[in-house]
């Protein structure tokens, strides 16, 4: 086939935020340039923002440079500010320039495009974004102008027959919110949606029987044809492969929902290298932005960099890199003044290097990434004897020495002394629970403190780190499970033993019966210990993070289990071999007391439940509910409550009349009512992927989102309680602005939820309006307490 | 009425539609979208109860409830008389008038227009209190604007001197300001009427004595108006003890606060006072003190004094009332000596109270000694009684008597020549007659007073003395008598309220006196023995006033002082403008 | 763990009201040995301040529950104090009226204390037993729940019958339509079953009329009839359905109603409560302005 050819000095992938920015900067530059994108139209992701949605410019404190101007606005604003800066920077543009492949010959790079065109470039850009492109229905037709791949605003269309492709969780919601004014057809290769979450399954699926929205199962689409639709309008005819044989709708528009292509498929075959294998994971990139590819850079979203501004300044800095002035990125800046305080001498990239030697944690990370943590952190110098944190608090990051020592003083252990390149906060940053000890500042003590989030991030992408986290946890661990006059080469050995479990939900650590072979130790989440009594399991204890689960079994001396462990939530347990505990232990009277006490407190709690077989339901209940990881989850004794929703009018006009808490919804068990509102998780889902950083925990355990939320609705779609919603938060205007007819800035939409009432004295609004006191708010450990008083007073 | 219903469906499948037929025997056919109605139409454009069909007198009314105007053959009306063939279009049903029977029979025809039985859930009724409309808001409003307007508003109008006022007051069961009165007045201001403003002067100022003194011009102080004691009463109102609208009526306040305030320690006040001080009856009430009447001679006049004296400790005080009388004799069981035999004598018969029943009436001569003890010197001739009370005229009396027995010669020992005949021609005395004759008279008078004064008739009760160098009448003297009339001036006894027990159970021994020197009142622990302090709980409970009087005789009238508050503005006594 | 409002830390307020309460009495004993109770007294205007001061406190009860920013302690605390300072306060009325009554704007105000702290006994009693009552009839189930399973029902049976003769259609869709529930304020507190069914006879023309239909019980009568007469088994089979289906409905239809009767019965009270208190705040007034304002 023939095709045209172009050169060119560089080519750049992804019209996006990073792509126009260095095209831009090309363009300036007098760089020759080409900007392929595959959508028709600039920024896509943007474009598929909802309407008007404000677009946050996080993080605020590091400084633009790009030709592209940005500064927070409405999505409109902002898309028509760069289409300008596209025009007047004469950028040269190709929109529906869809990159098939791109392979790379001894002295250039060349770009097959889905046209069938080849460009040719000695340096490629790729500013693809991580969304990737949407998979198209690639069969004839595909490019009708009545197809597309998104859904901006339901409200735009009525009375049309919408035809929508796919079965995941966006198909479901376009096919939702279209049903209210639309003929809606769901074409579903399956028969189900298994893909969906299981709120949208119901949802879809109860819509089907009413006949709201139309399914047809088993279906593929053959083709598309123009046709005008049945009224006139512009439409097409969709033509289906069913069980059924051929079939045909007529209808006004189809949204394809297949899901996206992952860049990352796309990317290896050029041989990128990536860090890791997991999903997350991302590519090895230099300090500029390269990748394992000599004169392939990537950028933006796809380097690790969610934030628009990132993507601009990376642009640019790329740009300027290859037109040979090396600028510093950025940050740097912003890095001089952090590290300034390190006395370490002052050249950033030195003072870096030294810091990455130093921390063991970062040993063996790449310099962007290496960067970017710093970046994230705060230097904190201390006065020898400052408080650091205290024992009991929830933290929010975790800190490593960079110089001097820290020392930490536990309830009942002895003082340990963390030297430099040592971490603390390990485990916190692991269990989500409490800080066991204080920890305070030794002599000229220098600290890098990290967001656990930052830190977590790492972990997943570099194995390195969560090796070293995964050491320093166990022994930490042991540590405050042991005694002083435990020798640390004993724990060093049983730190060898020591295994890793990670469970899911609902699954089981052991079974009644199992062998005792090993010692486990819950380091995050929880599990509950049932016993099998005649054929239905009955709850009878529970343990949290930190406990040893079972003692009473490994005391026994029991060759086998006498219950079942199963994990509340997500969990870790740490393992080690019994019989190198029992071996290494036996003659420690002190630990052998300690474990007795708390054996002790276990067996009664055994004989207690048991005794009760309710409260084991009570407990399974709330354990099945998730209360398990909640720090601070709202019961409604519903023997007391009268139904006045004190609560709810409460939490809404203490938050600008937008309630966080839902008291009909929610499960019930035996009087017990769990309303949908915020239980401040251990390791909050919701904080699992913010772009904005905005969720946060604090000290008292508290999970709340900030006023930088960009209200992408991630965490929304995270939290598996439904207890976050998007809402557009009134900004109130004083009386005095109303009276002058101020104007009174538009709400912005952004996510909220419970922040416990935190500016309040009373504590949350909710507990203190329950005029009968019907609601209380109860931390995951005072369940078991709750679920015997209930049966208790019947 | 009777009423034969037939149910259709129109174009529900091709052909005439089936009719099914039901007999209604109802007295108002209701017509609605209602679950209750009896033609039921589920159409949203009609109402929940839309129309009704009565049979009056003959005709077939039709009554619309809503204003939703039903077309009857197409007209739209608001009621109308049903005649044959009548087709009443309802939403999308219509209802046809086939037959009015002559025995009263109606055949109805309902058409329902849609072929699908559409049936929506009970209907949007509400089902929280909430969605019922009701509301406390406005209900509170109500109660309370209600409750001001009747109690507050229409009083306070009445309570200003409006011309209205009086006939809102005089109104039953319109609401004045006798709706603020706590209770009812005593009977004795219920003349007042509902004059509120007759001692309730201005408003938010307490009711000003002059209130009191406008009807109550005469009453006395408690202490001589003049003396400095006065002032210490400025801060007194004559409210403080007279408590109006008391639910037991009660007029004084028969507590005895008020007085012990200063009587419990009256030196304090003044430091000569002859008074003792008083805190209860019942603990601390000091005995009686007597008010004896007691003669004293002073140049040769006999002046009586009453003394005050300590009753019921030693020496016994005695009355000197020159008075010679026993009680005993007189209260002898067996009986005394009268004019008509032996007769029994209670104390009643002397002891008399006096018109108000409270107090005695002094015992006099005439009323209740003269008719055992009569004054005739000769007793077998009642006409020879001598006055009582005054020496002289008795004497006159005598002498009347012998110069008439003179003059009728009836006197024996006189000789004949000088008795002269009868309706013989007068002739008159001669000097030396008239001489003897004076003398004689006044021998035999001076003979006949030694007699009584000095031997049987006065001397009973009186006692006589001679004076010594004098003749005639004028050679005795009886002693004058005086009886304490009240012995306990300070206290006002009431004997009416004691006529239940008898005297002697108070005045112990009366009956057994012997002298009429002995004092026979009762002494404070007599009365200890029914009446107790003022929170007695086992004898009669007694305070102050139950015997004793603030407003005092002959201290002077109260007048408003300047310092008691407020210028009453009393109209009237019947405080109409 | 949950505490109920009225054993907030072993009734600590009870026992202050208690104390309260008994401090009064005994004055009044006392002082009634010294002069005759009466409001005009000094202890009686102590007694009427005091008595003043707690129905300001108690009113105020009703702001403090709107006021949700305020830091005055937990709403439960102050209905604690409300429900027993409540019963105190018509004591120390009590004591304050010195047993004088009459016809009058006094009385007015001490009758409708009476009456508030009535409605307000009757109050505590509803929050103390309904809330349980409605916990164990509704079981897990909320009343939407219920409403939808009864709309359920109700479609169900529209389509079963929807392969039946007109009359069967016509009888259930005049079922549903005439199936009462809740309605009007007297209606709700009944909790009685106003349901009602136009019966039509079947075949041969004859009387009719709208019988009560409570619990479905008319209709499950006609359908059983329906199915004796009728021959066709398909028909029979789809009656057999419709019964069942009343039957549920039946069921569901009375767990609704008596959800709403108990709803009812704990919220009427309020609505005696709150007009009467505020009343009783007017008449209080106007018995301290008058005593005022007629010295």
């Amino acid at each position: 086939m023939d095709s045209i050819d172009f050169d060119f000095e560089v080519a750049i992938l992804g019209a996006g935020p990073g792509g126009l920015s260095a095209a831009a900067r090309a363009a300036q530059r007098g760089l020759s340039h080409v900007l392929l994108e595959a959508a028709e139209q600039h920024a896509n992701t943007i474009q598929q923002y909802q309407r008007r949605k404000h677009v946050m410019a996080e993080p605020s404190m590091l400084p633009l440079r790009s030709d592209i101007a940005f500064e927070a606005g409405r999505r409109e604003e902002i898309l028509a500010g760069w289409q300008d800066g596209i025009r007047q920077s004469n950028v040269n543009v190709r929109y529906c320039a869809e990159v098939v492949k791109i392979t790379r010959s001894a002295k250039a790079f060349s770009i097959e495009l889905k046209s069938g065109d080849i460009v040719r470039a000695n340096r490629v850009i790729l500013a693809l974004g991580i969304q990737g492109n949407p998979r198209r229905l690639s069969v004839p037709g595909d490019d009708h102008s009545c197809i597309q791949t998104s859904l901006e605003c339901a409200d735009d269309y009525e009375q049309e027959t919408i035809m929508i492709v796919g079965a995941g969780d966006s198909a479901i919601e376009n096919a939702m919110a279209l049903s209210r004014g639309n003929r809606v057809i769901i074409v579903n290769r399956g028969d189900g949606f298994p893909r969906a979450k299981d709120g949208n399954a119901q949802r879809i699926g109860k819509a089907i029987e009413s006949g709201a929205v139309q399914c047809i199962y088993g279906a593929a689409v053959l083709r598309v044809e123009n046709t005008a639709s049945s009224d006139g309008r512009p439409g097409c005819r969709v033509v289906l492969k069913t069980p059924a044989g051929e079939v045909s709708h007529r209808c006004h528009r189809v949204i394809t929902r297949l899901g996206a292509v992952a860049p990352r498929r796309f990317i290896e075959p050029i041989g990128v290298r990536y860090v890791a294998r997991d999903a997350d994971a991302l590519p090895e990139l230099s300090a500029r932005y390269e990748t394992s590819v000599p004169g392939l850079f990537i950028i933006g979203a796809l380097g690790g960099y969610p934030l628009i501004k990132q993507a601009l300044n990376q642009g640019y800095e790329v740009i300027e890199h290859l037109s040979g002035n090396s600028v510093e990125p950025a940050d740097h800046a912003i890095l001089a003044a952090k590290l300034d305080a390190v006395p370490f001498g002052h050249d950033v990239d030195a003072t870096l290097d030294l810091i990455r030697e130093r921390v063991r944690m970062l040993h063996g990370v790449n310099q962007l990434v290496l960067r970017e943590q710093v970046m994230a952190s705060a230097v904190r110098v201390l006065e020898a004897g400052n408080e650091i944190y205290l024992r009991g608090e929830y933290l929010d990051s975790v800190f490593n020495v960079l110089q001097g020592e820290v020392y930490l003083y536990g309830s009942d252990t002895p003082r340990m002394t963390i030297c430099a390149g040592q971490l603390i906060g390990a485990l916190t940053l692991i269990s989500g629970r409490p800080s066991e000890a204080t920890a305070i500042a030794g002599p000229d003590c220098v600290l890098l403190e990290t967001p656990q989030l930052m830190v977590k991030k790492l972990m997943r992408s570099e194995p390195s780190v969560r090796k070293f986290v995964d050491r320093v946890y166990i022994l930490r661990s042991l540590k405050y499970l042991l005694t002083e006059n435990t020798d640390s080469r004993t724990i060093y050995r049983l730190a060898r033993s020591a295994r890793i479990h990670s469970l899911d939900p609902g699954q089981a650590l052991f079974r009644e019966g199992d062998p005792v072979d090993r010692v486990y130790l819950v380091r995050r989440g929880s599990v509950t210990l049932s016993r099998r009594v005649d054929r239905n399991d009955t709850v009878i204890a529970y343990c949290a993070a930190g406990s040893i689960v079972d003692s009473v079994g490994e005391a026994s001396g029991e060759a086998c289990r006498a219950v079942t462990a199963t994990a509340t939530v997500a969990t870790e347990a740490v393992s080690l071999d019994h019989a190198t505990f029992v071996r290494e232990l036996r003659d420690d009277a002190e630990l052998t007391k300690q474990l007795q006490a708390q054996r002790a407190q276990q067996l009664e709690q055994y004989a207690h439940m048991q005794a009760r077989p309710a409260a084991g339901n009570i407990l399974s209940f709330l354990m099945s509910h998730g209360v398990g990881e909640a720090t601070n989850v709202l019961v409604i004794d519903e023997t007391l409550c009268i139904g006045c929703d004190q609560c709810e009018t409460a939490c809404a006009s203490t938050h600008q009349n937008v309630s966080r808490l839902d008291r009909r919804a929610g499960p019930t068990y035996h009087s017990l009512h769990l309303p949908t509102s915020c239980r401040h998780c251990e390791h909050p889902h919701c904080m699992s992927d913010c772009p904005a950083d905005a969720i946060h925990k604090l000290p008292n355990g508290e999970v709340s989102i900030d006023d930088t939320c960009i209200g992408c609705g991630n965490c929304e779609e995270n939290c598996p309680y439904g207890v976050i919603q998007m809402a557009e938060v009134p900004v109130s205007a004083g009386f005095i602005d109303r009276l002058l007819g101020r104007t009174v800035p538009e709400p912005v939409k952004t996510a909220v939820k419970c922040d416990l009432c935190a500016d309040m004295k009373s504590g949350p609004a909710c507990v203190n309006a329950c005029p009968t006191g019907a609601a209380i708010r109860i931390h995951a450990e005072d369940v078991v307490q709750l679920a015997a008083k209930r049966v208790a007073s019947g | 009425m009777r009423v034969v219903l037939r149910t259709g469906r129109v174009g529900r499948v091709a052909g005439r539609p089936r009719y099914r037929q039901a007999v209604l025997n109802v007295a108002t056919l209701t017509i609605g979208r209602g679950a209750d109605q009896l033609i039921q139409i589920p159409d949203a454009r009609l109402a929940i109860a839309h129309a009704t069909i009565e049979q009056r007198n003959g005709g077939l009314h039709l009554r619309v409830l809503v204003d939703e105007p039903v077309a009857v053959n197409e007209r739209p009306r608001n009621k109308a008389v049903l005649r044959r063939g009548h087709v009443l279009s309802l939403g999308h049903a219509r209802l046809t008038v086939e037959d009015i029977r002559r025995d009263g029979v109606v055949v109805l025809r309902l058409d329902l227009q849609t072929d699908d039985v559409s049936a929506e859930p009970p209907a949007a009724a509400a089902k929280t209190l909430q969605e019922t409309g009701l509301r406390a808001a406005p209900a509170s409003w109500m109660l309370a604007l209600g409750v001001l307007l009747l109690t507050l508003l229409l009083p306070l109008f009445t309570s200003w001197n409006t011309p209205l006022r009086a006939r809102l007051r005089d109104g039953a069961l319109v609401p004045s300001d006798a709706l603020w009165q706590p209770g009812p007045l005593h009977t004795v201001h219920q003349s007042i009427g509902g004059n509120c403003n007759a001692c309730h002067g201005t408003a938010f100022g307490r009711v000003a004595d002059r209130a009191c003194i406008t009807c109550h011009p005469a009453t006395q102080h408690h202490v001589p108006i003049e003396s400095p004691a006065r002032a210490r009463f400025a801060s007194m109102r004559c409210a403080d003890c007279h408590v109006e609208h008391a639910t037991p009526s009660r007029l004084v306040d028969t507590g005895s606060r008020s007085c012990v305030a200063c009587h419990a320690d009256l030196r304090k006040l003044d430091p000569n006072t002859p008074l003792q001080n008083v805190t209860d009856f019942g603990s601390g009430h000091p005995d009686f003190t007597l008010a004896l009447l007691e003669p004293e001679r002073a140049d040769g006049k006999v002046v009586w004094r009453t003394r005050m004296g300590p009753s019921g400790f030693r020496p016994r005080p005695e009355e000197h009332s020159n008075l010679k009388f026993s009680h005993q004799v007189h209260m002898d069981e067996h009986g005394i000596k009268s004019p008509t035999g032996d007769q029994r004598l209670t104390c009643g018969d002397c002891h008399q109270t006096d018109a108000s029943g409270r107090s005695m009436a002094p015992i006099r001569m005439q009323q209740h000694c003269a008719r055992c003890h009569s004054l005739q010197f000769d007793e077998n001739d009642s006409s020879t009684a001598v006055p009582h009370g005054d020496l002289k005229l008795m004497f006159t009396a005598l002498e009347e008597h012998f110069s008439r027995m003179f003059l009728q010669q009836i006197t024996p020992g006189a000789r004949p020549s000088d008795r002269r005949r009868p309706g013989g021609e007068q002739t008159v005395m001669t000097r030396d007659e008239q001489r003897r004759a004076l003398e004689w008279t006044t021998r035999e008078s001076l003979q006949a007073a030694r007699e009584l004064l000095e031997k049987r008739v006065c001397v009973e009760c009186h006692t006589v003395t001679r004076l010594p160098g004098l003749t005639g009448v004028e050679q005795w003297r009886v002693e004058d008598v005086k009886l304490t009339s009240s012995w306990m001036p300070r206290a006002q006894f009431n004997h009416a309220a004691h006529r239940s027990s008898d005297c002697v159970s108070c005045h112990t021994g009366a009956d057994q006196s012997r002298s009429s020197s002995d004092v026979l009142m009762p002494d404070i622990k007599q009365c200890r023995s029914c009446h107790g302090g003022s929170h007695e709980r086992t004898r009669l409970a007694s305070g102050c006033t139950m015997c004793h009087r603030l407003h005092l005789p002959g201290r002077g009238d109260i007048v408003d002082p300047a310092e008691h508050a407020g210028p009453a503005v009393i109209t009237s006594m019947t405080g109409v403008p | 763990m949950h505490q109920s409002f009225l054993n907030i830390q072993r009734y600590r307020y009870a026992l202050y009201a208690g104390l309260l309460a008994a401090a009064c009495t005994v004055s009044y004993v006392v002082d009634s040995w010294r002069e005759r109770p009466a409001g005009d007294t000094v202890l009686g205007y102590t007694l009427g301040g005091i008595a003043t001061a707690l129905v300001l406190f108690l009113m105020s009860y009703g702001i403090r529950r709107r006021s949700f920013h305020a830091r005055a302690g937990a709403t439960k605390r102050w209905l604690s104090m409300h429900v027993y300072l409540g019963v105190c306060v018509l004591l120390v009325a009590t004591l304050h009226s010195g047993m004088q009554f009459g016809w009058n704007v006094h009385t007015l105000a001490y009758g409708l204390l009476c009456m508030v702290v009535l409605s307000g006994s009757w109050g505590v009693y509803a929050y103390i037993r309904y809330p349980t009552l409605i916990a164990r009839e509704r079981g897990a189930v909320s009343r939407e729940e219920l409403l939808r399973r009864l709309a359920a029902a109700d479609a169900q049976a529209l389509a079963v019958a929807a392969g039946l003769d007109l009359e069967v259609r016509d009888l259930i869709a005049d079922a549903i339509r005439r199936t009462r529930l809740g309605g009007t304020v007297w209606a709700q507190l009944r909790g009685r079953d106003e349901s009602t069914l136009l019966l039509m006879p079947i075949r041969e023309p004859g009387y009719s009329e709208l019988v009560s239909n409570r619990g479905q019980q008319a209709l499950i009568a006609q359908l059983a009839q329906y199915q004796t007469t009728t021959r066709d088994t398909g028909a029979q089979h789809r009656l057999h359905q419709l019964l069942q289906i009343s039957g549920d409905k039946a069921v569901v239809l009375r767990r609704l109603q008596r959800d709403i009767q108990i709803q009812g019965l704990m919220q009427f009270w309020l609505y005696l409560h709150v007009p009467l208190s505020f009343g009783m705040l007017a008449a209080l007034a106007v018995h301290i302005l008058s005593v005022f304002y007629y010295r």
